[in-house]
């Protein structure tokens, strides 16, 4: 693991420093410049909808990269987004199961990573999009919460835009990107989501073989097929390979407790039905993002694989496609099978992602 | 000056409605009579040209002004408590032609009780028009609510926000009871509890361009009718949009504001 974090460092180095920007500010006059989201020709990398008050300009989403590395957000000056959702270990916090806050505190969710965002608001329609309990429907106002939150950055919204509005930079970068000085929570979490839904992952050995640059190796394509069999059954959730996100946009309940201690939706549903259902992660980038699962309690991907093959837990509202496998434990895979699977995991994950810290 | 340019308009009026009256109809040139200006047989709100609403707002518990802290108010359950913070929102003010259609002001205001100014609010660009009833929202509708983040009274800061669930904080009020000391803090948000009252203009009959409309907005209501609320049975801290308590809240809610008057 940690050789093969050594040789995607390198591969990001040389990858960003031969890589040309197509998104350079162009217009002098003031009037932000549109960003142009790079997408892969794959099949299913259609552009995701983006919302009409917010448009990505190349102005808001620098702005937005800016705002997410500043520790300013958070009540003490300690954190910045960035110090839990890395940009070198794709956005989440590689190694820690919760997060410690700006004092300190522990919460008792993982930290989730961070790409291809927009599709989530083009394929969830829901109003259940964003955190692991889908507690809010909109990337702007997702912003304010970790922001806010007590046990995260702690920060109050009144102190942050004055912090912002005194700062000899921000005025100006607030201008560029949205026509004038004045800096509000709006304009805050507005350049924030514009960066955050600039965030493509699209460049894994998957995507590559599937682009026909590289073959499979045998595990890898066995490990594949085993995933869309009812075997694997891997993608009734984490979807066909029709679909370049593997995730269904969804929430479901996969045993991973008889009586779990978060009960997920149902905390903001009040639904009995939706008890200890969680969002479907994408799979995309899973060597740089442990621990797993929302409250981040597989240390690997090995555990998780034995999980789902010997450790189901049944309850009420398991998932059907889970519950199914129940009267074998799980989805009792041999060895081999194991193997293979993590071999196809493995090859979903983006080494050109990874963002080299700032 | 308003009067002697009304009387003049008048004047031409009637004196274009009698020449006009004693001509052969003249289909291709339209009449310069506004008819909402010589209706004289109406009951609601003429707004003859595009005016404008000032609104009043009395937070009332019953028939007792809201006054903060000091005074002690009771409900139908037995609860009796102070009142310590009471804010609201106040949106999508909307009035009613005869003809049906609902003419939405889309304004958004954010009304505390321990500030003054926050009850009086002054919405422009009413359309001309005869009215005969107005609907308010209580709370902030499902668009405003789940997609973006607004500025203004929608600005998160002001605290009337759930960073952790969808959406604003419709309607809050908090107290205690003196003597015990019991507290009780009722947060009420979420789109299916989003309170819409509606009232009737029609026992009033005024034509301005300057309509003063005086709400009363009455707490008692919060609590009965439907539903009698009881701290006890429902729930002293209602802080989700799925408490069983807020569904009775807002259920209650849609009768909690009343006309006290309407002039010019």
């Amino acid at each position: 693991m940690r050789k093969f974090n050594y040789l995607y460092f390198i591969a990001v180095l040389l990858f960003f420093s031969c890589r040309k920007n197509t998104n350079e500010p162009q217009d002098s006059s003031g009037s932000p410049t549109p960003f142009q989201v790079q997408l892969p020709s794959g099949f299913g990398w259609k552009m995701f909808s983006i919302p009409s008050d917010n448009p990505l300009t190349v102005e808001g989403v620098a702005l937005g990269e800016k705002l997410f590395n500043d520790p300013i957000l958070s009540a003490n000056n300690t954190q910045s987004c960035a110090t839990c959702h890395k940009p070198e270990f794709a956005y989440s916090d590689f190694g820690n199961q919760f997060s410690e806050g700006a004092f300190g505190q522990r919460g008792n969710r993982n930290t989730p990573a961070l790409f291809n965002l927009g599709w989530n608001e083009t394929y969830n329609l829901t109003s259940h999009r964003w955190f692991w309990d889908g507690g809010k429907a909109d990337l702007e106002q997702q912003a304010v919460g970790p922001i806010t939150n007590p046990i995260e950055m702690a920060n109050d919204l009144k102190v942050m835009v004055q912090r912002l509005q005194n700062h000899f930079q921000y005025p100006g970068l607030f201008r560029k990107a949205f026509g004038s000085d004045t800096i509000t929570v709006s304009r805050v979490v507005k350049a924030i989501a514009q960066f955050e839904r600039s965030l493509i992952s699209s460049n894994s050995p998957y995507d590559q073989a599937e682009r026909r640059e590289r073959q499979r190796t045998p595990s890898e394509f066995r490990g594949m097929q085993l995933f869309v069999s009812e075997k694997g059954d891997c993608f009734h959730c984490h979807g066909s390979l029709s679909s370049p996100f593997f995730t269904n946009f969804s929430f479901h309940n996969i045993g991973l407790d008889k009586f779990g201690a978060d009960s997920g939706l149902y905390r903001i549903t009040g639904n009995p039905a939706d008890l200890y259902k969680f969002k479907t992660p994408s799979l995309r980038n899973l060597l740089f993002t442990a621990p797993y699962m929302h409250d981040g309690r597989f240390k690997t991907l090995e555990e998780v694989i034995e999980f789902y093959s010997s450790g189901i837990q049944p309850s009420p509202t398991l998932d059907p496609n889970i519950e199914k496998h129940i009267k074998d434990g799980g989805l009792a895979l041999n060895p081999m099978e194991k193997a293979d699977l993590l071999a196809f995991l493995h090859s979903l994950s983006d080494s050109s992602f990874l963002k080299v810290k700032k | 000056m308003k009067n002697l340019l009304l009387s003049i308009i008048a004047f031409w009026g009637i004196i274009v409605l009698f020449s006009s009256s004693c001509k052969k109809p003249d289909a291709g040139k339209e009449s310069s009579v506004n008819p909402l200006d010589t209706l004289t047989q109406f009951s609601g709100l003429v707004v003859p040209s595009s005016g404008s609403l000032e609104i009043e707002l009395s937070n009332m518990f019953g028939l007792m002004p809201v006054t903060l802290t000091s005074q002690i108010y009771s409900t139908p359950a037995g609860d009796t408590f102070n009142i310590e913070d009471l804010r609201y929102y106040f949106t999508n003010f909307s009035l009613q032609r005869k003809s049906g259609e609902w003419i939405n002001l889309k304004n958004y205001h954010l009304i505390s009780h321990k500030d003054p100014a926050s009850m009086k609010l002054r919405l422009v660009g009413v359309p001309a028009g005869h009215y005969s009833n107005i609907r308010v929202s209580l709370g902030v509708d499902s668009v405003a609510n789940t997609s973006g983040l607004q500025e203004g009274a929608l600005d998160p800061s002001w605290g009337m926000f759930w960073t952790w669930n969808t959406g604003y904080i419709f309607f809050r009020i908090s107290g205690r009871n003196p003597s015990s000391g019991v507290s009780y803090s009722l947060d009420l948000g979420g789109n299916e509890n989003l309170p819409e009252v509606t009232c009737s203009l029609e026992n009033f009959k005024v034509k301005t361009t300057v309509a003063k409309l005086k709400l009363k907005v009455d707490m008692a209501e919060m609590f009965m009718n439907p539903f009698e609320y009881s701290f006890a049975k429902d729930g002293r801290a209602i802080h989700t949009n799925t408490a069983p308590g807020a569904f009775k809240l807002s259920s209650n809610m849609h009768d909690m504001v009343s006309i006290l008057s309407l002039t010019e």
